[in-house]
């Protein structure tokens, strides 16, 4: 019997994978070749396989490249997930810019007596489509039920992670934010992170249903 | 038809005939191919060529998952298993493969009797 694994590497040798990764490749491939041979006499799923210069090397070690490599994934994740969350996110910056601009009230860390500054309400009243059009997004890009529940409520993370930083600075040198008490920041994260995340799910729940069960339904 | 078209049926028929078939047992390369055979009666025939890049494409996209287990010859196998995810595609690809004859059918008369 010829060591399958000697021949496969001698034709897949050049295979662009991660070593580990290719030395796989050609193990599975070999065992292949030797399940071919056990069974040739009786039977084998094609005639040509024991043929080792029937296959054609190169095209299976471009089609064996083609489907392993990461960058398909990262690609798909990126449309399916870092593109519809950004899209929301920055539509969520550039409106509250907008209604911050238009109106109302100057950015910054509200106070009780400031309702309106933690409370964007016409914000806040947009959000929903926002939340619908990052889960959009991210469902016609074939994103898992994870990725469009991320995608829609993609500024609250943001904002949440905003907010966490502020609030340690404010614990830590509470000196810089002079005027400003813990009640008032947590009274605006309410609004800026909770709300805003109440909001933008409303958007984002009709986009979350499996399109796949769907069709099974 | 285009090379484009067929190659494209050919893709999701392999697709559909591997989901099927691990959705009843984890199976090796070898014999996914040799049961694909068997069972069609060799009208699906599927080559190292054609197995393997499909196999890790699908893998890929995480409908199944691929580890290594001893057969029942003592021997070192990748062994496939159908993954959460594997097992949901699979009624959506039944479905539109069904509609698919269905309108083949209506357009051609090919189903069989």
């Amino acid at each position: 019997m010829p060591d399958w694994r000697k021949v496969v590497r001698e034709h897949m040798g050049n295979l662009r994978l991660p070593p580990e990764t290719r030395e796989e490749v050609i193990a599975e491939l070999a065992s292949h070749f030797e399940e071919c041979e056990d069974n040739a006499p009786h039977e084998r799923p094609d005639t040509g396989e024991l043929d080792v210069h029937a296959v054609k090397w190169r095209r299976l070690a471009r089609a064996i490249h083609s489907a392993k490599r990461e960058e398909a994934i990262m690609n798909r994740r990126i449309k399916s997930l870092w593109l519809p969350s950004l899209a929301n996110l920055a539509a969520a910056v550039a409106l509250m810019l907008l209604f911050d601009h238009l109106n109302f009230e100057e950015p910054g860390i509200a106070t009780f007596s400031h309702v309106a500054k933690a409370f964007r309400l016409p914000w806040l009243l947009a959000l929903p489509m926002l939340g619908a059009l990052g889960a959009l997004l991210a469902k016609h890009a074939r994103g898992s039920f994870a990725q469009r529940l991320i995608a829609g409520l993609a500024p609250s993370f943001v904002w949440l992670v905003v907010m966490v930083t502020v609030g340690l600075f404010l614990i830590l040198d509470p000196r810089h934010f002079a005027g400003v008490s813990l009640s008032d920041f947590v009274f605006s994260t309410l609004g800026l992170v909770v709300l805003s995340a109440l909001a933008l799910l409303l958007g984002t729940l009709p986009f979350l249903g499996d399109p796949q069960r769907e069709v099974q339904e | 038809m285009t090379r484009r078209i067929r190659s494209k049926i050919a893709r999701g028929s392999g697709e559909l005939a591997i989901l099927s078939l691990l959705a009843e047992q984890p199976l090796y390369g070898f014999e996914i191919a040799k049961q694909i055979g068997e069972r069609t009666g060799g009208a699906l025939q599927f080559t190292l060529a054609s197995l393997y890049p499909l196999l890790y494409e699908m893998e890929k996209r995480g409908w199944v998952e691929g580890h290594w287990q001893t057969n029942h010859a003592g021997r070192d196998r990748r062994y496939y298993r159908l993954t959460a995810g594997g097992r949901k595609q699979l009624a959506p690809l039944r479905q539109e493969w069904r509609a698919f004859f269905q309108a083949l059918d209506s357009l051609a008369g090919v189903s069989h009797a």
